[in-house]
């Protein structure tokens, strides 16, 4: 777990938020939901494997009804970023959606990688720590947003 | 902040997915499991911070305790309880990325 700082979302008076992000941003989020979507229909993957991993460390597999639930959770967030990506101004519930994918594209690109430690960033491109300081950035700028409300 | 944030309310549209599913209907009455907190090399400690507040409602200083404990120990129990509630704080945590299980508590 690290720490990190700040990006383009204001909290406004309704209690929506504000995105000043460049369209090259917003097409990145749009595109880490599409690719969260089709991890979810690639069960051989990395990712699947870490999105989907099993609950139950007691048992042999997790119930359907647990995975199921998971591929609800991620469709549902993935539905609500493609249809907030462009948006100037979203709701709390589509900003939760925001930091959900943002969270889950972490996750999944970490599994990808193969990082098991902190220390095994260092081993990564340039160009892929460059993503996750981009996902960092944005998730903290939510974050923000959501818990400490700013005013236009 | 209760423990109502069901992927579906984060979607913020229709019926929860625990509706959807029958995850809440599971067995596991009264034997309390874990749910248990994995620490991984790339998540924010704010966001691990911010999904203990919003899924278990804990209050700030303990959601860092606990973020700390996972982050120093590698893992951390961060909440016992039904079986059935376990499992669905566990997909509640992992909509923000976060890797978790349920363990029987011993």
């Amino acid at each position: 777990m690290t720490r990190r700082r700040r990006a383009g979302f204001l909290r406004l008076d309704d209690g929506r938020i504000a995105v000043r992000l460049p369209s090259a941003v917003r097409s990145f989020v749009a595109a880490a939901a599409e690719r969260l979507r089709e991890v979810g229909e690639s069960p051989g993957s990395p990712g699947f494997a870490r999105l989907f991993g099993r609950i139950d460390e007691t048992a042999d597999a997790d119930d359907p009804a647990y995975v199921l639930a998971r591929q609800l959770a991620v469709d549902d967030v993935v539905a609500a970023v493609a249809a907030s990506a462009e948006k100037p101004v979203i709701d709390p519930e589509e900003a939760e959606a925001w930091l959900a994918v943002l969270g889950m594209t972490l996750s999944r690109r970490s599994e990808e990688l193969g990082l098991r430690t902190e220390e095994d960033r260092a081993g990564i491109t340039r160009e892929d720590e460059a993503v996750i300081r981009v996902v960092y950035a944005l998730q903290a700028g939510l974050i923000d947003a959501l818990d400490e409300p700013e005013h236009a | 902040m209760g423990i109502d944030t069901s992927a579906a309310s984060v979607a913020g549209a229709g019926p929860s997915v625990a509706e959807r599913t029958g995850v809440e209907a599971d067995a596991g009455v009264g034997v309390p499991y874990n749910v248990v907190l994995w620490n991984d090399p790339v998540t924010l400690m704010e966001v691990v911070v911010r999904a203990l507040k919003k899924v278990f409602g804990y209050g700030s200083e303990k959601a860092e305790l606990l973020m700390l404990t996972a982050h120093r120990e590698g893992k951390a129990v961060v909440w016992t309880g039904e079986r059935d509630r376990a499992v669905r704080h566990c997909l509640e945590l992992g909509t923000y990325g976060l890797q978790s299980t349920v363990a029987r508590a011993t």
